[in-house]
């Protein structure tokens, strides 16, 4: 199956005034239709850079530097003219960012919104835009959602105005869905609705997803595969069952004690000591190894490439060359 | 709505009579009379200035003045210009029309070219185009108004400038006016209000864009303007209806505290272009110490600014409807 | 945001087009019928208030009333205030004197009307008497006829002015101040409504031009009397444009919008007149004088003696010191004069040998020096028993010429060590501070008319608390000025003036500075161009056009 979208390489840099930053470092990964890929990391870590390059929504200073984002139809997006690349955004890939209420237009009101997303990439006229964001309102499941239209963004809840958010992106039925944090912003009881309404919607409308979140609860219930980042490269890419159960690198393993359980309550939870380096200053070698409780020499030396450890198992770890074949 | 205008109503009234009364008291402490410059050139003799003085009732003492140029301002009476002998109120309406059009016609070029300029220079930080559009502003910005027009006559009035095709000074041409047809006369008004406008306008553009160009900048680093780029929306869309839109916002406070500033900017490109303006009526009076007329202009001015003001919020409510709808 | 529906191309090009069109077709036919035409565009800043004459008092506004309403009789081309032989009869056309001199008698010429056609009659002229006595109206002139004891009309044609006196300027007292009004339209006004009456603003007179419009701020314009009964006036239309600042009429005249500016200040201004080839510069003689008078009182308590300026020697040594001559020359060029004394050129007592005191540098210093001043602590101020020769100018700032020759004056006092303090102050203060005296010394200026009794204003000790505002007194001055006034032989009036005005440079109550000619700025194609001294004004409607040279609004048809 050709996948919905071939990242190659890509490295997205930052010129600052302490040096070129590499908020993503030689990042591949491949989309495959119908599957919504989680991409995982702590703040820093290359992440949401990752999602606004795939459209190219990286603002100067930044830019693209390196590799290809090649969609089904074997365009390379990195490729693209300006006007192209127009055609691509919120009709073939779509985004929905993380802030729904700075994330909406204040002096438009919602149904303007959802329809010039239609209007900008159908030939449509103003009833008819109007009518379909009403039934695209519906969709996402606003009460009310004719009088809801007319609204404007202030008007609305957090979780009322991430569903208008959706309904924008979903108006040209795109192929691909890129949700950055779509949660984080709302309300622990929103969260779940909002994520079950992507999710159904994400059935519905045939989708591929990319999910870009910190929360691993998140990427147990809704994800299929998950790509871990570290200072700015993935560091393990598998299923999410594996990742879950059997986690190959450390950084994976220390998120994953991190989160609390109900099942086995603790007097301290559990942290990784250190903190996240600066996209100005990777530490050498293994960007981890300052932090990594089974740090080695050779991780201070030379850098890991992303190893393969099972089927369809990837992991960043010279812990993975030591007893090569084996597993953990 | 209707309590908002009342309210304001009430504002004005209140302000005109601080106004009144404080234009009357300060004008008043200034040192000479009407008719101190007549020591100049001219014998009048202490009598004759003394009998003038009585004609007037400037012999009466201050308070007394002051409040029957009260009781006469309830009744809507500005009093007589001592200068042209004549209810203020005439004085002054028969110079406002031609001091409106200049306003308009400033505020136009202002606000039009400033803002898209403005505009421009957000949306494209950094490029050669705004370094060399921010020193020009800059330049404009400081440039004293006066010097703008004098330049524009050198440059742009006919017998005298580099390209003569346009008159040096006045409303209109004189004596052929009157001979014009309709049509010629239009057209030489307009062609008299280019210069003048241009002046005035241009000054006032330079300051509206270093503003714009700000609350752009502000505005473009918003997400919603991502989100409008993440939706395939062409750039022009995203900087005009959803940047600028928002920009603007804070140049409508601009909007209304132009009115006061372009009737003292008017006031000199009124003495470059010989413009039968109020700001000139103003200064002339101030010189010659016609009390009236100097205290019924700052009346008006007030009511301007009230005026402008109010248009500004009005302006605001329906343009952002975060304010709209909180009332 | 709506987007705006813009019109096609092609309406829009029809837009422009039927515009340009239109504005070609603008005036209609313009050609000069009966070989009578010309405009003349008169610039000044100034407005006046008002266009009847008994309520002007500067000599902008009383310039453009003039243009509608005459006098009696005229000053001649010699300008005299004595006798009336000289004089050139305007709405009178004679006159006769009683036998005991005490009234004089004047013939109205029956051809004189006013502009809605009503004859101008004796009751106009007993009225016009009224107005400019009244103290309501409060004319400037009053006082000028105090010695007119009335003025009766005979009868339609024959108006009798009755003195209180004989003296020698009866006949200049009666005709040179009032501008006759009509009584048939004032006559039913009250006194203290006529300042701001209609009529004021829409004036019915007896001149060659009739009022046509005023355009506050802008212009009023006169239309020639084609049938006036003194003969047609040169040019058909009379334009009085109000200006602004002097730099914005220069470049009116330069831009060819207005035809003529009295005067051109400054050299720079009058080089960029002399630069265009369709302008004229003329150096033409004038009646103001500009000076530099000391106060004798103390500023801070006048009825002591000024603590410096009171002493004869120090001001003579001051006015020694100044070499006026290069101020002038340098402020004024070629056309500027330095006066002989309260008085120009023009006027007819004036006599080229009255003796002033000379520029001589050296005798200034040894004069102070005799005086006890010396530079003690060698700052470069004379001083004397701790006090400094340092004292303050009062003056406006509106007067290029005032205010160039001031700086020039500061530094030739310099040289021998006196400092001057000029102040700057706006018109009003200015005039506020002249009344109360609180100054040292001002810059000041005289417009003269063609009485001497103009110099009894100013430098008699009468004239303290009008003119004389240093209170320069010298009662032999104040003796030969009224013997003087008396005198009707006007050789000996002659003589007695100059031992007058010699007796005054010799008090050096004042330095004159420069006056008696300015550079008029007028468009080339103008003929019979004459500035009489005293009134500049007066010979406008005689100018003409030159056939050959008719520009656009000469040729502006009478309707």
């Amino acid at each position: 199956m050709n996948p919905a979208l071939r990242v190659r390489h890509l490295t997205t840099s930052f010129a600052t005034e302490h040096g070129t930053a590499r908020a993503v470092d030689d990042v591949s990964f491949d989309l495959m239709p119908g599957e919504t890929l989680g991409i995982v990391g702590e703040s820093g870590s290359g992440k949401t850079v990752t999602a606004l390059s795939i459209l190219r929504l990286v603002d100067k200073p930044g830019q693209i530097s390196d590799g290809s984002i090649v969609e089904y139809a074997g365009k390379n997006l990195v490729q693209l003219s300006s006007r192209e690349l127009r055609q691509i955004r919120g009709a073939e890939i779509a985004m929905i960012f993380q802030e729904p209420a700075t994330s909406l237009n204040p002096v438009l009101t919602a149904g303007t919104q959802i329809a010039e997303t239609l209007r900008a990439h159908q030939t449509i006229t103003r009833k008819a835009a109007r009518d379909r964001a009403i039934e695209l309102l519906q969709l996402v499941g606003i009460p009310d959602p004719s009088k809801r239209v007319d609204d404007y963004p202030h008007q609305l809840s957090g979780g009322m105005q991430q569903r208008v958010m959706i309904a924008m992106a979903l108006s040209c039925n795109p192929k691909i869905l890129i949700a950055d944090e779509p949660t984080t912003a709302l309300d622990v009881t929103i969260q779940a609705q909002i994520l079950e309404l992507v999710t159904d919607l994400k059935q519905q409308f045939g989708m591929a997803m990319i999910l870009i979140t910190h929360d691993l609860g998140i990427v147990a219930g809704v994800t299929d595969r998950v790509a871990v980042m570290y200072g700015g490269q993935i560091v393990e890419q598998t299923t999410t069952q594996r990742l879950f159960l059997e986690p190959a690198h450390p950084y994976t393993k220390a998120l994953l004690r991190a989160v609390p359980r109900l099942d086995r309550p603790v007097d301290r939870l559990e942290t990784i000591p250190g903190a996240v380096p600066p996209a100005t200053a990777w530490p050498a070698a293994c960007r981890f190894h300052p932090r990594c409780p089974q740090l080695m020499d050779r991780c201070s030396a030379d850098p890991p490439t992303l190893t393969q450890t099972s089927e369809d198992h990837l992991a960043r770890c010279w812990l993975l060359s030591e007893c090569p074949g084996s597993e953990k | 709505m209707a309590r908002f205008l009342a309210g304001r109503l009430i504002q004005a009234i209140a302000i005109v009579f601080v106004v009144a009364s404080l234009t009357f008291i300060l004008f008043r402490l200034a040192p000479g009379d009407p008719f101190s410059t007549m020591s100049d050139f001219s014998s009048a003799s202490e009598e004759f200035k003394d009998q003038a003085r009585r004609n007037l009732g400037l012999d009466q003492p201050l308070h007394t003045q002051y409040f029957k140029y009260l009781a006469n301002l309830v009744r809507g009476d500005l009093g007589m210009s001592f200068s042209e002998h004549r209810p203020v109120l005439e004085s002054i309406g028969a110079r406002i029309p031609a001091t409106i059009v200049l306003a308009a016609a400033a505020l136009l070029v202002d606000f039009l070219l400033g803002i898209f300029v403005g505009a421009h220079q957000g949306a494209h930080t950094g490029s050669k185009g705004d370094d060399a559009l921010s020193v020009l502003t800059l330049t404009l910005y400081s440039v004293p108004v006066f010097w703008l027009g004098m330049m524009f006559v050198l440059l742009f009035a006919s017998n005298v400038g580099l390209l003569g095709i346009l008159p040096a000074t006045g409303a209109k041409t004189t004596a052929m006016y009157e001979h014009l047809t309709p049509f010629g006369q239009m057209w030489d008004r307009i062609k008299h209000l280019i210069l003048p406008a241009m002046t005035l306008g241009l000054a006032g553009a330079a300051g509206t864009a270093r503003y714009q160009r700000a609350a752009m900048l502000e505005v473009i680093r918003q997400d919603f303007v991502r989100t409008a780029r993440a939706k395939g929306l062409r750039e022009r869309t995203v900087l005009f209806r959803h940047a600028l839109r928002n920009a603007l916002l804070p140049v409508i406070t601009l909007f209304g505290l132009s009115f006061p500033i372009l009737l003292s900017g008017a006031v000199l490109v009124e003495v470059v272009f010989n413009w039968p303006g109020l700001g000139r009526l103003v200064v002339d009076s101030a010189l010659a110490r016609d009390y009236n007329v100097v205290t019924g202009a700052a009346i008006v001015a007030a009511i301007m600014v009230v005026i402008g003001n109010t248009i500004a919020d009005i302006l605001y409510r329906i343009v952002d409807p975060r304010v709209r709808l909180e009332s | 945001m709506k987007r705006l529906k813009l019109m096609k191309p092609v309406s829009y090009f029809s837009v422009c087009a039927a515009l340009l069109v239109g504005s070609w077709g603008c005036s209609q036919d313009l050609s000069c019928e009966g070989g009578w035409c010309g405009t003349l565009v008169v610039v000044s800043s100034n407005e006046p208030p008002t266009l009847l004459p008994p309520f002007a008092f500067y000599d902008t506004h009383i310039a453009l009333a003039d243009q509608l309403f005459w006098r009696l009789a005229e000053i001649g081309p010699e300008p005299t205030s004595y006798g009336h032989e000289s004089f050139i009869p305007k709405l009178a056309q004679g006159w006769t004197f009683s036998d005991d001199s005490l009234t004089i008698t004047f013939d109205i010429n029956p051809n004189a009307s006013w502009h809605d056609g009503t004859p101008v009659t004796g009751r106009d002229v007993a009225f016009t008497f009224d107005i400019y006595r009244d103290t309501i109206v409060n004319a400037l002139a009053r006082p000028r006829l105090d010695r007119i004891a009335a003025v009766t009309a005979q009868d339609s044609l024959a108006v009798a002015f009755r003195f209180v006196q004989r003296y020698p300027e009866q006949f200049y007292d009666a005709i040179y101040h009032m501008r006759i009004l009509p009584h048939h339209l004032l006559d039913t006004i009250p006194r203290s409504e006529l300042r701001s009456h209609d009529l004021v603003r829409r004036p019915v007179g007896t001149g060659p031009f009739r009022f046509a419009s005023w355009d506050t701020g802008e212009s009023s314009e006169l239309v020639a009397d084609s049938t006036f009964f003194a003969g047609r006036p040169g040019i058909r239309r009379l334009v009085w444009r109000f200006g602004s600042d002097v730099p914005t009429m220069v470049t009116q005249l330069a831009a060819a919008e207005v035809d003529l500016l009295y005067p051109v200040s400054g050299l720079e201004n009058i080089d960029r007149i002399k630069r265009e080839a369709y302008l004229r510069t003329l150096d033409v003689p004038s009646n103001a004088y500009a000076y530099i008078a000391f106060n004798f009182r103390d500023p801070e308590d006048l009825d002591s003696p000024h603590p410096l300026l009171a002493d004869l020697d120090l001001r003579r040594a001051m006015t020694m010191a100044v070499d006026r001559e290069i101020i002038v020359r340098s402020v004024m060029g070629d056309a500027g004069t330095v006066p002989k004394g309260p008085l120009t050129s023009g006027m007819w007592i004036w006599d080229d040998g009255i003796q002033t005191i000379p520029f001589d540098r050296d005798a200034a210093r040894s004069l102070l020096s005799e005086m006890g001043w010396s530079d003690g602590d060698g700052d470069g101020v004379l001083d004397r028993d701790g006090q400094s020769l340092s004292f303050g100018l009062l003056m406006t700032a509106s007067s290029i010429l005032r205010q160039r020759s001031a700086v020039f004056l500061q530094e030739q006092l310099k040289l021998v060590g006196i400092e001057l303090v000029i102040q700057t102050v706006e018109g009003n203060a200015m005039g506020s501070r002249m009344g109360s005296r609180t100054f040292d010394s001002y810059f000041g200026a005289w417009l003269q008319d063609a009485s001497p009794g103009s110099i009894a204003e100013t430098w008699t000790t009468a004239g303290i608390g009008a003119g004389n505002f240093g209170a320069y007194s010298n009662t032999e001055v104040d003796r030969l000025v009224h013997q003087a006034r008396s005198e009707f032989d006007q050789d000996l009036t002659g003589e007695m003036w100059k031992q007058i005005i010699e007796i005054i440079n010799a008090d050096a109550p004042a330095i004159w500075m420069y006056g008696g000619a300015v550079t008029v700025g007028i468009h080339e194609r103008f003929d019979n161009v004459t500035f009489p001294w005293d009134e500049w004004w007066r010979n406008l409607w005689s100018f003409q056009v030159t056939p050959s040279r008719y520009i656009d609004r000469d040729l502006i048809p009478l309707n």
